[in-house]
């Protein structure tokens, strides 16, 4: 092979690719050379001087971690000059190295302590005065200990090269360089942790878990994220019953070890001193009370029965979170499908994500990405659409940040941020080509991509032959539309030239879209854009709708949601029914299932007489013009399985605690489709129990026993019904475009609402005075379970308004005072917070503090999907005094 | 939104940004705009600077950290800054810091309480054959008596300003031009037999020459410009440089026509040359000297090489301290441009060049080519692995060439004579040309002399320097800059050119030569050179971070009288363990005072550790503690 060259390591011969480091082909070999500041993950830097190695003609030492082996190159890497300077690189460290090994968290697992094992006499020579560096408050979360420092730059390099943030500098220079934030200020960043995890030595740890272990104390449970989408292989680190730690390997997971605040630090709410640790009961005095699995589940199989007898199986509906494992959501829905026999179910995505499953199956034949990964990071062009993907999806938006900053690639970004520096990344900063979209307006902005699409001539000339009706009649669609007023018409066709030109491409959707009016088309419309440029097909290719929470695409696929059977299969498709029939030895029921509002609706007129609640707050999650907790009062009992006692379980006439992923078994899918290990790192809490296990032993009782004796078990079953699940693990072949689909939808099922998919939606006249509000996922907090988080809650302990700092400017606002914000449907008063990444006109409200603004908002189901649109109100704004402060 | 810059300021904004390819690269000129208007760069300013460079407030932090300059306070009006390096310290920085004293009542590190002075020591401001000196805000204030000293402080304090600040560089002052003059043609140099016109100061040597544009021309300058370009093609004159025998002046000596000839031919993109005016290490005050006379002849060096390596971008990376050169510099190439020898159509050729001054902000190690380049690109100063080389990989990572002044300035000269002229100077092929040598410390008439190379050391001090000030013996002498081996009179007759020195055990380097007489201690001056290493030292790779300070408290001990027997051989194995394992040359550049000392003299260490004491010292020295990072 021409590409490869021949070295020989410590006598060892070995072929590497060109362009190999000496320090990887020496790993390959399994020769570790010590070093410091060399990581893969990052550009070397040969500043630490540790990994010197000797080469044949070469009469200098050279540092093997920036030496690219060249053919034929002799390297000797224990030789008894190399050792020595090792030796002498170790003294120098050692000479002012504090050797606080005792009271350091890094001990036991530190490479200064173990390459000193190896390498150094037990003795010092040093006896000057060392170095001290003055300790100094860094951050609530990561502490730095400046004398353990070996200068390595792993983190500075770190924050910029991978997570784009640059939050760290070092300061100063000589014997006294430091790590720094910005001038002595508390450190502001992303905290993803990756400073703490990369860190050789104990200079940069947790506060969290600060002098509570030695590492050989803990046990390790390697298993998968349960906050967003991204799906990032985790390792918890317990002891006593408590997680010490979480963090993640280098090379391991679809993260490849890399992890976000929500992940790194937001891991305590598993053991929250509010954690339900036993059943409650409502009883004769009105209150919630404790009682005993063996006491509340026979009184509540017996209710259940007698509703089901009185009223039908029909009068009982269920949700369920997609927080949940695969096999909680795949118990839960056979649960309500048989045991009960209702098809009255739903789940998160119908937040959302649902937009995106009917779209995708509609033209492609598949909900699943067409592109893994991978495919993000070889892209040449990435297009994002309302992703917020550091703040929603982290690390894919680390891919997308590796195949620009690193492979070139070109970001094109519709996104409602505007590019601006700070100490958190934006990813359009990277951005080739961007334009900033006003709140609700991705799917006008999309309209304008099929347009220019056409009005550039890119439309595949192979489609126009074989599907020409599909190209006429979409182009007579989008062509009659006029571009959106509001985007700059030359760069969206400036975007689209970049794009179809492309060698490989992905479209990345996320949230702005999918949770706002027309996400539905939108996501349609984007299939067609992908099938004009004649792309949707091509390897590398394809688009891919990002998920919020971590197994929303398990909820699904395990058929929890009314529409749906496992698979995901059309409740009405006769071949689906009849295969799961043959697994489930019964045909689930036919009936068509209500939706969350639908229930919603159903028990405020009586028609739903009780609902089983697992993991979801609707009380919370809807605003308080839907008055859900006036419908669920009025249903005649309302279980409720939950870590804690959520507003919508403080309603309910049963309360069982569940067990966190933290303490149980199972399988989660992330967006990308890959179905990834839960592991048991805990015992369950109290009394807590797995959500499949607690609807396991109802089943069993209410005379329909759905038996499993673990979480493999249910496993092994959905593999039965759902031919996808087969494949497990961490790099799953990327699911391909059902052509009979796509054909079917070419030849005609294209003209199914193409008037309402391309139809002009103009944009919001401004008064002046009305403001678009977003209220949306940030980068610390994922719903309500990060408000338990104690790390999560040291970054933002409370809900703030975001705007731009000229609008506040404009209107007088500082940090910290408060607004009052009012829409047609109510008002609220929340404190301010400038960020100049949010565009003018434009605001932000973190939706895990949503109760904040539950007045404002007003909900409008969309009439095809079913999604309940509420994150976007146009408000007026006014100041109502300085005041508050704090957090973030 | 309310910015930190005044008005006029913020005008001079978008014309800095133009300058440079990354916008990150206007980082220094905008903190010293920030600095200019305000004294001190606040946290504001950082911030609003981080904004329009698109960085973060960390990352502009970090830069102003590593600086001296920058001040992150507000300090006094006039910031006395007194050299305490070695060639200073030689011949009166404690005096000058007791004059101070006397008349401010205040210590390094001290404001006076009216706010008025703030006293800081600082290290090597190229001003070595001056000494005493010190810098008050932008001026220099050179050989310093108390008696001047007591005047300037009062002239400031009473105007503001005072008439005693240095003009442009001069010294020795050619007070006779007549034929007995060390400047005067063809001196006759008894033992070499050498004997060479003045090339690159000759101009300067004219009475009344102010280095104009004007003075220039009518001293036939810019003529090489005009006989090469659109007649000669760069090849060619890559050709000639390499044939004249030029080797850089900066210090490594490395041949300059090789170096641009490294350029890619036909990589497409932009290609950039950067004058190496950081001009900083201690004994060396040779470019200042060349900026401050002559500037178009360095500027006429500049375009003839950007013409040979087909730039039209260059820079001149001029050292921070140096404001009355910047100041000149830009004038220089103000006049320039106004006479069609800059600009977009160069005498007619078609050849285009934009030249951009840029300013360093206080850091030695950004005369190491790479760190320069770091530097300018709005980094922290630090050396860059190599390879890959700047040829390929320069500023920006496109293909650079940094030369330093010395060096440039010698390119007209060979255009218009002709290589075989030069090549024929000094010891060729490999010491070819004169080169100017900075006398300092205890010789009668310190100062630049230019001479061929191959002259001895004798020579030079005892014929061209005058001798030893008050005809003592001589005791070392260093021969190449602070980075040099310490000699001794036993290399006396040792030739000043490349291989001689290199074969001595020493270098010829950036061609500052520090006299000591007999008496002069040398753990003391060791020390010294040491606490100018470790402050200087970029901080980036472990033997050098962490083995100056070891080496620094290791010196400080032995000459205060805290030595111990063993240290001796530990400062060896310690200065062993850096030289060959650091990224750039610095490391092996702060080893060579000890390492020579510890060779030439360690019967004096033994001493200082056998009685406890310094025996040149009835008081221990005080410890001058640079700071300014």
């Amino acid at each position: 092979m021409a590409d490869m060259v021949n070295v020989l390591i410590d006598g060892k011969p070995i072929a590497v690719e060109k362009g190999t480091l000496v320090i990887e082909a020496a790993r390959r070999l399994g020769i570790m050379v010590p070093h410091f500041c060399y990581h893969p993950k990052l550009t070397y830097d040969a500043n630490c001087r540790m990994c010197l190695v000797e080469i044949e003609k070469i009469p200098k030492l050279q540092t093997s971690c920036s030496t690219v082996c060249t053919e034929g190159m002799v390297v000797r890497t224990n030789t008894p000059v190399v050792n020595e300077a090792h030796q002498s690189v170790l003294e120098f460290i050692l000479a002012n190295h504090p050797l606080d090994c005792p009271i350091c968290d890094q001990g036991g697992r530190c490479d200064l302590q173990d390459f000193s094992h190896q390498y150094t006499p037990t003795t010092s020579v040093f006896s000057d005065t060392k170095r001290v560096y003055q300790k100094e408050f860094f951050s609530p979360l990561i502490e730095k200990e400046m004398n353990r420092c070996v200068s390595c730059l792993r983190c500075v390099r770190y924050c910029d090269q991978v997570m784009d943030v640059k939050a760290l500098g070092n300061a100063g220079r000589s014997t006294m360089t430091e790590i720094v934030h910005f001038a002595g200020h508390q450190l502001d960043c992303e905290f993803c942790g990756g400073c703490v995890q990369i860190c050789p030595v104990g200079a940069i740890t947790s506060r969290l878990s600060m002098y509570e272990f030695r590492p050989w104390m803990m046990k390790r449970a390697d298993s998968t994220c349960g906050y967003c989408g991204d799906g990032c292989a985790l390792i918890l680190q317990t002891r006593d019953q408590k997680v010490v730690e979480v963090m993640s390997a280098y090379g391991e997971g679809r993260n490849n070890g890399d992890l976000c605040a929500r992940g790194f630090f937001g891991y305590q709410y598993v053991t929250h001193q509010d954690r339900l640790t036993s059943p409650l009961i409502r009883q004769a005095d009105g209150q919630l009370h404790p009682a005993t699995w063996d006491e509340v589940l026979p009184v509540l199989a017996e209710r259940l029965t007698q509703l089901k007898l009185a009223h039908g199986a029909e009068a009982i509906g269920g949700l369920i979170s997609a927080r949940c494992t695969n096999e909680d959501l795949y118990v839960f829905q056979k649960f309500m499908r048989l045991t009960i026999g209702s098809n009255h179910l739903d789940s998160t995505p119908r937040y959302g994500h649902v937009n995106a499953v009917r779209a995708l199956r509609r033209v492609q034949g598949t909900n699943r990405w067409t592109v893994s990964y991978e495919d993000l990071v070889q892209a040449d062009v990435l297009l994002l659409i309302g992703t917020q993907v550091t703040a929603a999806n982290p690390i894919v938006g680390l891919k997308v940040k590796e195949a620009v900053k690193k492979r070139g690639a070109a970001l094109l970004t519709l996104e409602t941020l505007t590019p601006s520096i700070d100490t958190t990344s934006n990813v359009t900063n990277l951005s080739a080509k961007h334009l900033t979209i006003p709140v609700g307006r991705h799917g006008a902005a999309v309209q304008g991509l099929v347009k220019a699409a056409f009005d550039e001539n890119l439309v595949d000339a192979g489609l126009t032959a074989r599907a020409g009706e599909f190209v006429s009649r979409v182009r007579a669609a989008a062509t009659a539309l006029p571009y959106p007023s509001d985007v700059d018409e030359a760069t969206l066709r400036a975007m689209v030239r970049t794009f179809a030109g492309a060698r490989r491409g992905v479209i990345l959707i996320g949230q702005d879209l999918l949770q706002a009016a027309g996400g539905y088309e939108a996501t349609v419309n984007l299939m067609d854009f992908l099938l004009l440029i004649g792309k949707l097909t091509q390897p590398g290719w394809g688009l891919a709708p990002l998920t919020e929470e971590n197994n929303e695409q398990g909820a699904v696929e395990m058929g929890a949601m009314a529409e749906y059977l496992p698979g995901p299969t059309d409740i009405a498709d006769p071949a689906a029914r009849s295969l799961l029939a043959e697994v489930w030895k019964e045909e689930p029921p036919a009936a068509k299932g209500m939706r969350l509002i639908q229930m919603i609706e159903a028990s405020r007129s009586g028609k739903l007489k009780a609902m089983i609640i697992v993991g979801e707050n609707p009380v919370r999650s809807l605003p308080a013009s839907v008055k859900v907790a006036e419908a669920l009062e009025k249903l005649e009992l309302l279980v409720v399985q939950e870590l804690f006692l959520t507003e919508t379980a403080r309603l309910a006439d049963v309360v069982l605690p569940a067990c966190s992923y933290a303490e149980k078994n199972g399988t989660f899918t992330n967006s990308e489709g890959s179905v990834q290990k839960v592991r048991q790192g805990l015992d369950p809490i109290g009394d807590s129990r797995p959500d499949w296990e607690i609807m396991s032993s109802l089943s069993v009782l209410m005379g329909y026993p759905l038996e499993y004796g673990d979480a493999k078990e249910i496993l092994k079953e959905i593999r039965a019904a759902i031919p996808g699940y087969r494949v497990l693990g961490a790099t799953p072949e990327p699911a391909r475009v059902d052509s009979r689909t796509m054909e079917q939808y070419l030849s005609g099922g294209f003209a199914d609402n193409l008037a309402t998919r391309y139809h002009a939606t103009p944009s919001p006249k401004s008064n002046g005075h009305a403001w678009h509000l977003r209220v949306g996922q940030t980068l610390f907090h994922s719903g309500a379970m990060s408000t338990k988080a104690k790390g999560l809650l040291e970054i933002q302990k409370e809900g703030k308004l975001i705007m731009n700092p000229a609008d506040a400017e404009r209107l007088g606002l500082a940090e910290g005072d408060r607004v009052r914000l009012r829409s047609a449907a109510g008002e609220a008063s929340v404190p301010v917070m400038m960020l100049g990444r949010i565009p003018a006109g434009t605001l932000f409200y973190p939706e895990s503090f949503r109760e904040d603004l539950a007045s404002l908002l007003a909900v409008t189901p969309d009439p095809v999907t079913g999604v309940p649109y509420g994150k976007q109100v146009i408000v007026t704004v006014e100041k109502v005094g300085a005041g508050g402060g704090g957090g973030k | 939104m309310s910015s930190v810059f005044s008005k006029a300021a913020q005008e001079k904004i978008p014309g800095i940004l133009e300058r440079y390819a990354e916008k990150r690269a206007a980082l220094l000129p905008l903190l010293w705009l920030a600095q200019e208007e305000h004294g001190y760069v606040s946290e504001a300013a950082m911030k609003e600077i981080a904004g329009l460079l698109s960085l973060t407030p960390p990352q502009v932090y970090e830069n102003v950290t590593f600086y001296t300059m920058f001040n992150r306070q507000p300090i006094g009006k006039f910031h006395i800054q007194v050299c305490r390096s070695l060639m200073c310290a030689l011949v009166g920085t404690e005096q000058l810091l007791g004059w101070i004293h006397a008349k401010l009542g205040i210590k390094p590190g001290q404001t006076t309480p009216d706010g008025l002075f703030t006293l800081n020591t600082v290290e090597c401001l190229a001003s070595c054959g001056t000494g005493p000196m010190m810098q008050v805000n932008d001026d220099y204030f050179e050989q310093l008596t108390q008696e001047k000293v007591n005047r300037i402080l009062d002239d400031l304090k009473r105007d503001g300003k005072s008439q005693l600040a240095s003009g442009p560089f001069m010294f020795p002052t050619p007070a006779k031009m007549g034929s007995d003059s060390i400047f005067s043609p063809k001196t006759p140099i008894r033992e070499s037999k050498m004997e060479s016109d003045p090339i690159l100061i000759k101009n300067m040597m004219q009475p009344g020459y102010t280095g104009s544009l004007a003075d220039y021309e009518r001293a036939g300058g810019y003529q090489a410009l005009r006989k090469v370009l659109g007649k000669t093609a760069p090849a060619d004159i890559i050709e000639m440089v390499k044939k004249s025998g030029l080797r850089g002046r900066g210090g490594a000596g490395f041949p300059t026509g090789v170096k641009w000839s490294f350029i890619p031919k036909d990589r497409p993109g932009p290609r950039y040359l950067i004058c190496n005016a950081d001009e900083s290490e201690p004994g060396t005050f040779k470019d200042r000297q060349l900026m401050e006379r002559d500037p178009h002849q360095m500027i006429e060096g500049v375009i003839l090489a950007a013409y040979a390596i087909s730039t039209h971008v260059a820079y001149i990376y001029i050292r921070g301290e140096f404001v009355l050169g910047a100041k000149i510099l830009e004038n220089a190439v103000a006049e320039a441009y106004r006479a069609g020898y800059l600009g977009p159509n160069i005498l007619g050729s078609g050849f285009a060049l934009d030249i951009f001054m840029h300013r360093g902000a206080g850091a030695y190690i950004c005369g190491e080519e790479t760190a320069l380049l770091e530097s300018m690109e709005g980094k922290r100063g630090l050396p860059r692995t190599k390879p890959p080389f700047p040829a390929t990989h320069g500023l920006f990572q496109q293909p650079t060439v940094v030369n330093n002044v010395e060096t440039l300035a010698n390119v007209p000269h060979i255009v218009n004579r002709g290589p075989e002229w030069f090549a024929s100077i000094g010891r060729p092929p490999k010491s070819a040309g004169t080169r100017i040598f900075c006398l300092s410390g205890h010789v009668k008439r310190p100062g630049n002399y230019e001479v061929p190379m191959g002259i001895t050391f004798r020579e030079m001090i005892y014929e061209i320097a005058g001798g030893m000030r008050g005809d003592k013996p001589l005791k070392a002498f260093i021969p190449g800059g602070a980075s040099a081996a310490f000699l001794t009179p036993a290399h006396l007759d040792v030739r000043m050119d490349f291989e001689s020195l290199a074969q001595a055990g020493s270098m010829l380097g950036s061609g500052g030569v520090t006299v000591m007489e007999e008496g002069t201690c040398m753990v003391w001056a060791a020390e010294n050179l040491l606490q100018f290493f470790n402050h200087e030292s970029c901080g980036k790779c472990t033997p050098c971070r962490e083995g100056s300070l070891w080496l620094l408290q290791i010196l400080r001990r032995v000459e205060h009288g805290r030595g111990r027997q063993e240290d001796l051989d530990l400062l060896l194995r310690l200065c062993g363990n850096i030289a060959g394992r650091t990224v750039c040359a610095f490391g092996d550049a702060e080893i060579a005072p000890i390492t020579s000392t510890l060779q030439h003299f360690r019967d004096e260490y033994e001493a200082h550790i056998r009685e406890q004491r310094c025996p040149f010292r009835p008081q221990p020295a005080p410890e001058l503690i640079t700071v300014g990072h």
